[in-house]
């Protein structure tokens, strides 16, 4: 018997370098530094022509390092004809075909540009990787790198804390409240080279089309990873609109147009997606509710509505405590209401803007700070922006909802 | 020939050579075994002189002589040199046989040379203390190499074990060492054959590459900080869902009591059905935190620290 090998896979555009190199850093650090790991290990580096050309010579000391760097031909054509992140994982796909890893014996741990590794994450990946039984694990993403106490990035606390309930729906059949992460999953190397990641055109969500296959042909055999990832958030409110943006039109590509995908998932999905949308509209009936004096309502949801409340507040309360053990400074309860207030508004505007504008494969966050906020916590790297998409994880549950009625 | 001293002038010898030195500078008197000069301040202690082999006291004689004919000659030096005698006889301030001594200025080589041999000293004492210093580290660095040389002595025989932490025994007790040739054979056997890209070049570059990132945000996610994190969170589970729970009721019954004693309109009936919309996020809701309690019950989330 021999230990598995684990691909740790960073694919991205690659113009956020300096974002990329800490990634890889933090992989050949870690594995450094953390004994007994029951894998060996290869570092990828899958990015765009455009992303090499950004620092050359940045690609060439990460190659140095051990990393494979694989650029993906500008020429290359998957066979449907896939285009943005989705391409290039294909293109990943099919070199370990060529190289004859993709075998029950080799995972891959799927990594965005700004996933940073830990101890934790190598020790988690290791014992999944070395004793269990399920195909694909999925776990839990902080958001300390580069935090700052600005709204994008408080709003990110709702999303580790949210990664529980994602968590839980992935490892039960059928997924019913639609969770999955396009990064920090590992997944068996043989196991996604069969499903693959092409599809017809620009699939914005790969990560959950991925997953739709997955369960499709193997069932339920996703696991929970242990360890956290470590990851950054946006640096502004208009990119985080973007980003959400393209979650949603994931979702909706998924829902009308993936092919194979059953009408229970189906119906799941688009469930997910209108409890998403019906944040916009809570609000304004809110508020209508107040103009109007008018309340009924709330005799059958009155107690659902405090539970809907509690829970977005547990969500920020909770997230900050996961992520406050990595932060250098805590925001207060003050702060952490205004900040994540102006954050949800984000959240809540971002399915009705994603219908109104359209995104594309260019579309995309950078990850290298321009210019850091006051009180950031970084290595204050510089560069230009770009960078690979996240994942469609339903990011904020909804909003504060019925109404009051004056006296 | 008589002589006070042995570095007492041969009879006939100018009272003043100062070796070399300036004849008009300021030299020893030499007109008795009395100084009648203050003694030159050394603080070097006089060293009592041995005995001297009269052959030996011959040749200064010569030497002197040598000196005094090319000084004579006009070959006299205005500095000190390796072959000019270093100070004048009988002023050196040495005590006689008969415990006296003869003041006086030590030459000016003298002095250079003192000097020389304090500095050297100096440095000497500066190199000890160094060297103390430096094996003192060199000991700190064995014992991290000999720590390290142990870990890799475990993780290899982990490795070798195939995930057993076991170290194996060579039979009489003592587990067999990683250079060994059974060791060696068992490393390769176990390992297998090298993957695209793992080449012990690449272990180099990437040791290099660890040691090259010291300081970086990442190298405080450690193992012990994240079972923290979920020891808190999971200590928190039960109080959260009480307060939850207890909150959302209490709400729920502050809403309930505004809508009852609140006055009752007749809305338009687009206006009646809006409320709707409200319900429509309330089973992902229950669902999540259904499942969030779940997956934090059912999993037990935290792994080994590492050794």
């Amino acid at each position: 018997m021999r230990f598995p090998t684990v691909i740790f896979q960073v694919t991205a555009i690659g113009k956020s370098v300096r974002t990329l190199e800490e990634s890889v850093r933090s992989v050949l650090y870690w594995t450094r530094h953390t004994p007994y790991l029951r894998f060996r290990y290869l570092v990828w580096v899958v990015v765009e022509p455009e992303g090499y050309a950004t620092d050359p010579a940045l690609y060439e000391t990460l190659r140095s390092y051990g990393a494979d760097i694989w650029v993906v031909p500008r020429d290359y054509r998957t066979p449907l004809g896939t285009r943005g992140k989705a391409r290039a994982l294909q293109y990943a796909t099919e070199q370990r075909l060529r190289l004859g890893l993709s075998r029950p014996d080799v995972w891959v741990y799927h990594q965005d540009e700004e996933t940073c590794v830990g101890q934790d994450t190598l020790l988690g990946i290791s014992e999944f990787v070395s004793g269990g039984d399920k195909l694909v694990g999925a776990g839990i993403i902080l958001y300390p790198i580069d935090w700052s106490p600005i709204p994008t990035h408080v709003q990110e606390f709702t999303r580790s804390y949210d990664d529980f309930r994602v968590l839980d729906s992935l490892t039960m059949p059928g997924n019913p409240t639609a969770g999955f992460h396009g990064s920090h999953f590992v997944v068996r190397a043989d196991v996604e080279d069969s499903v693959g990641w092409d599809v017809a055109g620009y699939s914005p969500a790969e990560d959950l089309t991925f997953e739709i296959r997955i369960r499709a042909r193997y069932g339920a055999v996703f696991g929970v990873l242990k360890g956290f990832a470590y990851e950054k958030g946006a640096f502004s409110m208009r990119e985080q609109l973007r980003q959400r943006r393209r979650w949603v039109h994931g979702i909706l590509f998924a829902v009308r147009r993936f092919p194979g995908l059953s009408r229970r998932r189906r119906l799941t999905i688009a469930y997910s997606a209108a409890s998403w949308f019906s944040a916009l509209p809570s609000v304004i009936v809110l508020l209508l509710s107040v103009a109007l004096h008018y309340g009924p309502m709330l005799y059958f949801t009155s107690f659902f509505t405090g539970f809907i409340w509690i829970s977005m507040i547990t969500g920020y309360v909770e997230g900050a405590k996961l992520n406050s053990a990595y932060l250098g400074v805590s925001p207060t309860y003050f702060a952490l209401f205004w900040l994540g207030l102006a954050g949800a508004l984000v959240d809540v505007i971002a399915p009705w803007y994603a219908l109104l504008t359209r995104t594309n494969v260019n579309d995309f966050v950078r990850k290298d700070p321009v210019r850091l906020p006051e009180g950031a916590r970084s290595l204050g790297e510089t560069g230009e922006g770009g960078w690979t998409p996240s994942l469609p994880r339903r990011p904020v549950p909804s909003v504060p909802r019925p109404s009051v009625h004056s006296p | 020939m008589r002589r006070d001293s042995p570095r007492d002038p041969p009879e006939g010898t100018p009272p003043e050579d100062p070796g070399g030195q300036d004849p008009d500078s300021e030299g020893p008197e030499t007109d008795g075994s009395v100084p009648t000069r203050p003694r030159p301040r050394l603080v070097v202690s006089e060293p009592s002189l041995p005995p001297e082999d009269p052959l030996v006291l011959d040749e200064i004689d010569r030497i002197i002589s040598e000196l005094q004919t090319r000084r004579e000659n006009g070959t006299s030096h205005s500095s000190p040199s390796p072959w000019t005698m270093p100070y004048s006889t009988g002023a050196t301030g040495f005590p006689t046989e008969d415990g006296g001594g003869h003041a006086g200025a030590p030459s000016g080589y003298f002095e250079e040379h003192l000097e020389a041999a304090r500095t050297a000293v100096g440095r000497i004492d500066e190199q000890v203390g160094d060297l103390e210093t430096t094996s003192a580290s060199l000991r700190q660095r064995v014992a991290a190499a000999e720590s390290e040389l142990d870990r890799i002595r475990s993780e290899y025989y982990f490795v070798r074990n195939n995930g057993n932490n076991g170290v194996p025994s060579t039979g009489n007790g003592a587990p067999s060492p990683p250079w060994s040739e059974d060791g060696l054979t068992g490393s390769r056997a176990s390992a297998g054959p090298e993957e695209p890209g793992l080449t012990s070049g690449s272990f180099t570059a990437i040791r290099a590459a660890s040691a090259a990132s010291e300081g970086a945000v990442y190298e405080g996610f450690g193992v012990d900080r994240y079972n923290r994190t979920i020891d808190s969170v999971k200590a928190g589970r039960a109080r959260l869902v009480i307060l939850t729970l207890g909150l959302s009721a209490l709400i729920g019954i502050v809403l309930l009591v505004l809508v009852l004693y609140s006055p009752i309109v007749n809305p338009p009936i687009w206006v009646a059905i809006l409320p709707l919309v409200w319900i429509i996020p309330i089973p992902y809701f229950l669902l999540s935190f259904r499942g969030t309690q779940r997956v934090l019950t059912r999993n037990h989330l935290n792994l080994p620290e590492a050794k």
